[in-house]
């Protein structure tokens, strides 16, 4: 017995030609369906969180003008630094350009050139220094090597106008810097005081 | 003869001759024809051209049988009257009332298959479609009430009545005139069942059969007619009642099937893209609209992060501009004041009292403190007077002084003194610094008026 799969009547001939339409639709809906509609639905949802978090421009203006505002800032701030550093190692090198010899010869040469009577002329260890001016030679010392700093104590006795010339002379040589004085009236003549009157004895310390 | 109806109602009647040895199809086509317009979807062909009549069958030879069956048991019982071929006709048919006591009458319809093509054919051709083929004779009663009627054409006669009420069944009986015998009237009035009805239609006036006594309308009368073709017209609508052939339905070719697959396959590919390319297109400028307005959001957060970043670096550089000015006002208090204590020996040179003594100058942990005596009370803290400006620019602030006096004179003087000056800090000289400046340089002349103490 033969089995008849095939009636050939119209209505199956019409079901034949569109069956491909049928076939398309259904892969299209399920495309759309399957495919394209959960894509839609995350895309839409991805779009309403995005008009929901929308920056306007003048926001985004604002910010760019803060940030430059910002960067003309730092810059300015970064140009006071290096002139601040700038200033800090004119004033530094200062002090270790010449040699500590060469720094002691040219002060004993200002003495001798103003006729100055040096009693005592000696390096000095540790100094007695108010606390501010101390704390200013340590951020001296820092900026130097060690060997570029030296305490020296110098005992004399001139006239007052003498000192004042000198003391006015010092800070002129490169590198030295008077630090300390101290002023005590003795009772001891030196050669080219007059005999009658109380001898001023200074002490000088200079950093160099 | 061509009808246009519009509803019920007659709006063209156009007529012509038809030549004799005119076949029905092309009768039709030419009568398609008459008018400019094409024939209606649905065009209704009444002629006479082919047999109509009544068959009356035993119901037990008919038993059961309906539809299909009993179609073609008809086909085969009127094969002797239509002399058609019942495997090459179509028939048409409806059930009359039942003679009693055993008998099925059924009036039919049949026309060969190829005159029924013809037919629809040519009404395809002049662009219209064939509703159904139907013989004239019985389908318009005179006044379309259910009163029984009668009809005379040249070649018929019948008489009708309509169900007398709704479920049951007409009654009619179609007979063909002979020219030669009145045997046809008698047995049209005894098939029919009684008396033949009192009024009806006669095609032309001679076809009036003479034994008649009732009242006859000729269809020669232009308004008669005009009201018989509403009348089938009327009832087309409902076709019931009276025998008719349906159109043939066409078999559609498997070309015309295959192509109008292929078109409708051609349009689904079309709609079903159309409406993929809408919603990618759409997804497409969602996603460009995201992207769009997620620039700003980009441009923002680098613009937070980048404020953020600067700010930190900006802190940092506060601390280490904060950390080098620091060093630098430091450095400036310890060189730019170098010659400080030529300032202070001049400013106590200057000092205006003579009686005034300096005795010492002593360093200590906060600055210098100056020792000395003087004749007058009053003089140390005129001489602090006379310090306090001069020695502010170069980094001193000046205390009162303290005085001890030594009750060798009549005012209790002299007076032993002691003034402190104490180092001011980096930022308090900030406001001496121009000051310093001519400091720094004095002049000559203010040299050579420095007094000897």
């Amino acid at each position: 017995m033969a089995l008849q799969k095939r009636s050939g009547s119209a209505r199956e001939k019409w079901m034949a030609a569109f069956l491909p339409s049928v076939a398309m639709i259904l892969i299209a809906f399920m495309y759309i369906n399957f495919f394209m509609k959960p894509d839609f639905e995350t895309v839409q949802r991805k779009l309403d969180a995005a008009m929901g978090s929308v920056v306007p421009q003048a926001v985004i203006t604002e910010l760019a003008n803060d940030w430059g505002q910002l960067r003309d800032d730092q810059t300015e701030l970064q140009d006071t630094i290096r002139s601040v550093e700038d200033e800090v190692t004119a004033k530094s090198v200062a002090y270790e350009r010449s040699s500590p010899t060469a720094k002691h010869l040219a002060v004993t040469a200002l003495f001798k050139e103003y006729q100055v009577a040096l009693l005592q002329d000696q390096t000095a260890e540790e100094i007695r220094l108010p606390k501010i001016r101390g704390k200013s030679i340590e951020i001296l010392r820092s900026l130097l090597p060690e060997e570029a700093i030296n305490f020296r104590e110098l005992t004399l006795t001139a006239d007052y106008l003498t000192i004042i010339t000198l003391l006015k002379k010092l800070p002129e040589i490169s590198g030295v810097l008077p630090v300390n004085i101290t002023l005590q009236k003795t009772t001891k003549v030196a050669a080219s005081e007059k005999p009658n009157g109380p001898s001023l004895v200074w002490t000088i310390t200079l950093l160099m | 003869m061509r009808a246009d109806v519009r509803g019920e109602q007659l709006s063209k009647l156009t007529r012509e001759d038809r030549q004799v040895g005119t076949t029905l199809p092309i009768a039709v086509e030419l009568a398609c024809g008459l008018t400019g317009k094409k024939p209606a979807q649905k065009t209704y062909v009444i002629a006479d051209d082919f047999w109509t009549g009544v068959v009356d069958l035993d119901e037990r030879s008919i038993y059961g049988l309906e539809g299909e069956d009993l179609e073609q048991m008809l086909r085969f019982e009127t094969e002797s009257l239509s002399n058609l071929d019942p495997n090459t006709s179509r028939l048409g048919f409806v059930e009359l009332a039942t003679v009693p006591p055993d008998t099925r009458r059924f009036w039919a319809c049949v026309v060969p298959s190829e005159i029924l093509s013809g037919v629809a054919q040519a009404v395809r051709v002049r662009g219209g479609k064939l509703q159904m083929l139907a013989n004239p004779i019985g389908l318009s009663s005179p006044d379309r009430s259910g009163v029984p009627w009668v009809e005379f054409t040249s070649e018929l006669a019948g008489a009708f009545a309509a169900p007398a009420e709704s479920g049951s069944l007409p009654r009619a009986y179609v007979t063909r005139r002979s020219a030669t015998s009145d045997r046809w009237y008698e047995a049209l009035g005894t098939l029919f069942g009684g008396n033949l009805p009192e009024m009806g239609w006669q095609t032309t006036p001679d076809d009036r059969p003479p034994a008649y006594t009732g009242s006859l309308e000729s269809l020669s009368d232009e308004p008669v007619l005009e009201r018989w073709i509403k009348g089938i017209a009327a009832r087309s609508h409902h076709a019931s009642g009276f025998p008719h052939i349906s159109a043939p339905q066409t078999q559609t070719s498997s070309k015309t099937m295959a192509g109008v697959g292929g078109v409708a396959a051609v349009i689904t590919i079309l709609v079903c893209g159309t409406l993929a390319w809408t919603i990618n297109t759409r997804i497409s400028s969602m996603r460009a609209e995201i992207a769009r307005l997620a620039e700003p959001v980009a441009e923002k957060k680098r613009l937070d992060k980048a404020i953020k970043d600067t700010k930190s670096k900006m802190d940092e550089l506060a601390v280490e501009a904060e950390e080098a000015i620091s060093k630098r006002d430091n450095l400036r208090l310890l060189i730019d004041q170098g010659d400080r204590f030529a300032v202070l020996l001049r400013a106590l040179g200057n000092q205006p009292d003579s009686s005034l003594v300096l005795d010492s100058i002593t360093p200590g942990a906060m600055g210098v403190t100056l020792s000395g005596r003087a004749m007058r009370s009053d003089a140390a803290t005129l001489l602090t007077q006379h310090l306090e400006p001069v020695v502010a620019q170069v980094g001193w602030a000046v205390h009162p002084p303290s005085s001890t006096g030594s009750d060798q004179l009549r005012t209790g003087g002299p007076w032993n003194f002691t003034i402190e000056l104490t180092d001011q800090s980096p930022e308090a000289n900030q406001e001496n610094e121009l000051a310093l400046t001519s400091i720094q340089k004095p002049s000559d002349a203010q040299s050579e008026q420095k007094g000897d103490n």
